[in-house]
């Protein structure tokens, strides 16, 4: 056992480590550990989008018109408004101010909700308009492209979208969860680390929708603008349910 | 810590006595192993369930065996031959190799080596072990179920559209597997960084730890790719729709590039803990530090680096574009140096050294000699023009085998001896463990050696009959399997014979250098009483002392 | 972690940079110039904007060498792993594999038909609203 136990615990403290530096350190490396295998795990996808993308360039452009280049602009915002808040809360807690800590986490859970709201009405769109990769109603007409190539689009986009949306929802219990710890005092000015290592995990999550909106939204905005008909219903429904 | 010491602890080891507490008697009951967070009870839980599943593959390996005893498909149908080989594959992968060194002697090993009381995240390093055990016991769901028959490469479109197998709970069960390695991966990245003991610098860690860090370097950075891969997999196998499904213009090829991104890579997970395990029994059966400990530290990092890049090499017939095949071809000829490398340096390491010859030794004899053959094939194979002769062919198993069995199974063995009296505090008998090494030794090249014959002369792999030509090649090859399943059985008997009347083995039975000889064995649940300062270089092995110890043993040299 | 510490009116200053670069890659592409620069721009001004999360909301910038190690290597490797993938696609014989028609790559702005990005429609008012 190391001198630190003989004298006052800190609180956090575990006790296979000498102090809550080298504790505090450890679990800085290890998150960043994670996130490079999450860095990895959004790369497959990243790199199929790529060959793909090259290989059929008018397919994409044409199937990604039906995507709200505004609903993905709005959701960007979102993010990041939400990436701002986690800072604060972080830097909140450490300076030992755990009420504004705590209202700061529970202003970046309802920016994380808008954000799944807007992408649960971006997907109810799809829905309507047939656009579901290997559903039997699939059909897609637009600029003459051949219909089994935009279904690669659109299976690339559920699975790229849909997995950082998992990772939204993760991400929103992990901070309810942080947030719950800091009405309950269980961090101190030394000891915030959890709150420190949720905040990595949430910008992460956020550069990949950084990634995600132009790679998806942006690049193909040429012809109409985006959005068009599709988009249309989604913000008009979108309005209906925020009131 | 000093020659002397040593020297004293070696004399007190044949009336050593087990010490009176220690990891394994600190807390009784099961729900203080299932439960537990020491390092060394999740290794003894890796040790248990990863030797479960080497026996059921071993199985599997034997069903494929005596299927090919006979040109003819006199014992299993195609069907249940495919399903054999796949289970096999799955099995002997994702829930033996990948695991086997790493979770069971890297988990128990790395914080003692670095003298910390734990690795960095004990809870991940549980999870980790359930997420194992959940895997595999979807994989065996799905084998009980009716089995898989894609092999354990999984290639679409066969294994999205075709397969009428449990593709998808073995996929899930890999899946899960994967997060498992990834988490043993992270756990030891940590610890290596910032847990090592005062004067525990990284050019005094031993080679075993390198080689750990390395390993881990790819868990972290290629796992996650085979997982989204098998995830995407999953989807176009459930919806019928995927980016793998050529008809609607996807290419299957892309999932070969995804997947080898990781699973060549994975190769050196298997290989480069076996490396580290052989670098810790050269020194210390040769009694002499190292050759070029530096160069072995960094040839790990090499190899772990290179390996990335050399993926298409198995894609060479793929349809993959040639100009990629050969940028492949080249980059795999330099994953041969850091490797040569090595091999060099350990028999560098051995040359004018004072060998003994216990178990543990004769593995790494064995391991020297069968990873050459392995790793020399492996450039035949590399080399693109010959490829396209040597694909699918018994040469590439044959040679896939003097790696695996070979390398990394000889490496697990090797350790398994090695470290035994470390983890249960006791000693086997050398007699029966030198005897069961050198049945492995033979039983393994009469059944691999042949593979190669019969590959280059043209018997393809994976079909449950072959022609006549091959019947003798393939009769030595299964003699050779029930030779080698006797060597593999051994162990079994003597370790659990002497986990129970062994005689105790005290702190350092092989009188080696390195802080995990420092300890008790079995160590303590903190593994030290106070945190360690250490202040030898690594192998610290002393000619002069050896030299004393051999004439001690026979006589005055010259 | 605690030593290096951010004011909140460094946070306020990269997060108006982030807001800044969100209006000027939606600027980019609504201005339908030829896409094989729009992804060039757009994907630039998407490395700075994670750059800036990754250097001052996750302290990167503040933080030891080891971290900047691992950050960088994770994306090395991402690079590795598309860059390596793409010279199968960049360079692959498709008749030889079994493919009927070639597929469409531009391997330079010039080859990228008007018909990607038709300029017609420049200056009309409400561009989102016309629908298709």
């Amino acid at each position: 056992m190391s001198e630190s136990h003989t004298h006052s615990h800190p609180q956090g403290l575990v006790h296979h480590f000498d102090d809550l530096k080298q504790q505090n350190e450890a679990a800085t490396l290890g998150m960043w550990s994670f996130l490079i295998t999450e860095i990895l795990f959004f790369g497959g996808l990243i790199t199929a989008y790529i060959v793909f993308r090259g290989l059929y360039p008018e397919v994409f452009l044409h199937a990604s018109h039906t995507l709200d280049w505004r609903l993905g602009g709005v959701n960007t915002l979102v993010l990041l408004c939400s990436s701002l808040t986690m800072a604060f809360a972080v830097h909140a807690s450490h300076e030992g101010k755990r009420d504004l800590a705590f209202w700061y986490l529970i202003l970046t859970i309802l920016f994380g909700t808008v954000f799944l709201v807007v992408k649960y009405f971006e997907y109810k769109s799809k829905v309507d308009h047939h656009l579901i990769p290997g559903t039997a109603s699939f059909t897609f007409t637009e600029g003459g492209v051949d219909a089994g190539k935009a279904q690669i689009f659109f299976f690339l986009y559920f699975a790229m979208t849909g997995v950082h949306a998992l990772h939204m929802v993760v991400g929103v219990c992990l901070v309810g969860w942080i947030a719950r710890n800091v009405k309950k005092e269980m961090y101190t000015t030394d000891y915030y680390s959890p709150v420190e290592m949720t905040g990595l995990y949430w910008h992460f999550v956020d550069i990949v929708w950084i990634f995600l909106y132009p790679l998806l939204y942006l690049i193909d905005l040429t012809k109409t603008g985006g959005g068009g008909d599709h988009a249309m219903v989604n913000v008009k429904s979108l309005m209906k349910f925020f009131g | 810590m000093s020659g002397t010491t040593t020297a004293t602890q070696t004399a007190t080891a044949s009336t050593a006595t087990m010490p009176a507490k220690h990891f394994m008697n600190a807390k009784y009951g099961l729900k203080s192993w299932l439960l537990t967070r020491d390092h060394k009870r999740i290794a003894v839980l890796y040790l248990i369930t990863v030797t479960a599943m080497f026996a059921l593959g071993g199985i599997y390996a034997a069903l494929i065996r005596l299927e090919l005893l006979t040109p003819g498909g006199d014992f299993l149908s195609a069907d249940a031959y495919n399903k054999a080989f796949s289970a096999h594959g799955i099995i002997m992968v994702f829930f033996f190799l990948l695991p086997s060194i790493p979770a069971i002697f890297g988990n128990f090993l790395i914080p003692i080596q670095v003298g910390a009381k734990d690795l960095a995240f004990p809870r991940i390093n549980l999870l980790s072990w359930y997420l194992y055990v959940i895997g595999a016991a979807l994989a065996l769901i799905a084998i009980v179920a009716g089995g898989v028959d894609t092999g354990w490469t999984f290639y679409p479109p066969y294994s999205s559209q075709y397969s009428q197998s449990h593709v998808l709970l073995a996929g899930l069960g890999v899946f899960i597997a994967g997060f498992s390695s990834i988490l043993t991966g992270l756990n030891f990245v940590v610890t290596i960084h910032k847990m090592r003991a005062p004067g525990m610098t990284w050019f005094r860690l031993p080679l075993f730890v390198w080689a750990h860090y390395a390993t881990s370097l790819i868990m972290l950075l290629g796992t996650p790719v085979v997982a989204i891969t098998i995830l995407l997999l999953a989807v176009e196998r459930v919806f019928g729709v995927g980016i793998f499904d050529p008809a609607i213009g996807g290419d299957p090829v892309l999932f070969q590039h995804l997947f080898w991104f990781y699973s060549h890579p994975a190769v050196y997970i298997m290989i480069l803990p076996a490396m580290g395990v052989q670098s810790e029994l050269v020194a210390a059966f040769a009694r002499r530090r190292v050759f070029g400990y530096s160069f072995v530290a960094f040839s790990s990092l090499a190899i772990a680096i290179i390996g990335f890049v050399v993926w298409g090499h198995h894609m060479f017939v793929s349809g993959q574009s040639m100009y990629a095949g050969l940028v492949f071809s080249i980059l795999t000829m330099l994953v041969a140096i850091p490797s040569a490398v090595k091999a060099f340096n350990w028999a560098m390491t051995m040359y004018k050294g004072s060998i003994s010859y216990e178990t543990p030794m004769l593995y790494a004899i064995g391991f020297l000699g069968l990873f050459v053959i392995g790793g020399l094939t492996g450039l035949f194979l590399g080399a693109m023009g010959l490829d396209i002769h040597l694909h699918d062919t018994y040469f590439v198993v044959a040679h896939f085998h003097y790696i695996m069995v070979g390398g990394a199974v000889m490496g697990f063995m090797g350790a398994l001896h090695f470290y035994w009296p470390k983890i249960s505090g006791r000693m086997y008998p050398d007699a029966w463990g030198r005897l069961s090494a050198l049945i492995i030794f033979i039983g393994f090249n009469l059944t691999f050696f042949p593979q190669f014959i019969a590959g280059y002369l043209g018997m393809p792999r994976r079909y449950y009959m072959y022609d006549t030509d091959f019947h003798f090649w393939n009769l030595m090859s299964s003699a050779g399997a029930s030779v080698l399943a006797v060597g593999y059985i051994m162990p079994l008997f003597y370790m659990a014979w002497s986990w129970i009347y062994g005689k105790p083995a005290g702190p350092n039975p092989w009188n080696a250098k390195g802080l995990e000889w420092t300890t008790q064995s079995p160590p303590t649940t903190f593994n030290f009483d106070e945190t360690p300062i250490w202040n030898e270089e690594a192998y610290d092995y002393d000619p002069e002392e050896s030299e004393a110890e051999y004439e001690k043993e026979f006589g005055t040299i010259n | 972690m605690a030593e290096a510490h951010i004011t909140k009116k460094k946070y306020w200053q990269v997060f108006a940079a982030l807001m800044i670069l969100l209006f000027l890659t939606v600027f980019v592409a609504y201005m339908r110039i030829n896409p094989w620069w729009a992804i060039i721009v757009a994907m630039t001004i998407a490395t700075i904007k994670a750059l800036l999360v990754i250097l001052y909301f996750m302290h990167v910038r503040y933080n030891s060498k080891l971290t900047w190690l691992f950050v960088v290597s994770g994306f090395f490797w991402l690079i590795i792993m598309i860059g390596i993938t793409l010279t199968d696609y960049k360079t692959r014989d498709w008749e030889a594999a079994g493919y009927t028609e070639r597929p469409t790559t531009y391997s330079s702005p010039s080859q990228v038909p008007a018909s990607m990005y038709p300029q017609n429609e420049k200056g009309t008012a409400g561009h989102g609203d016309e629908g298709d």
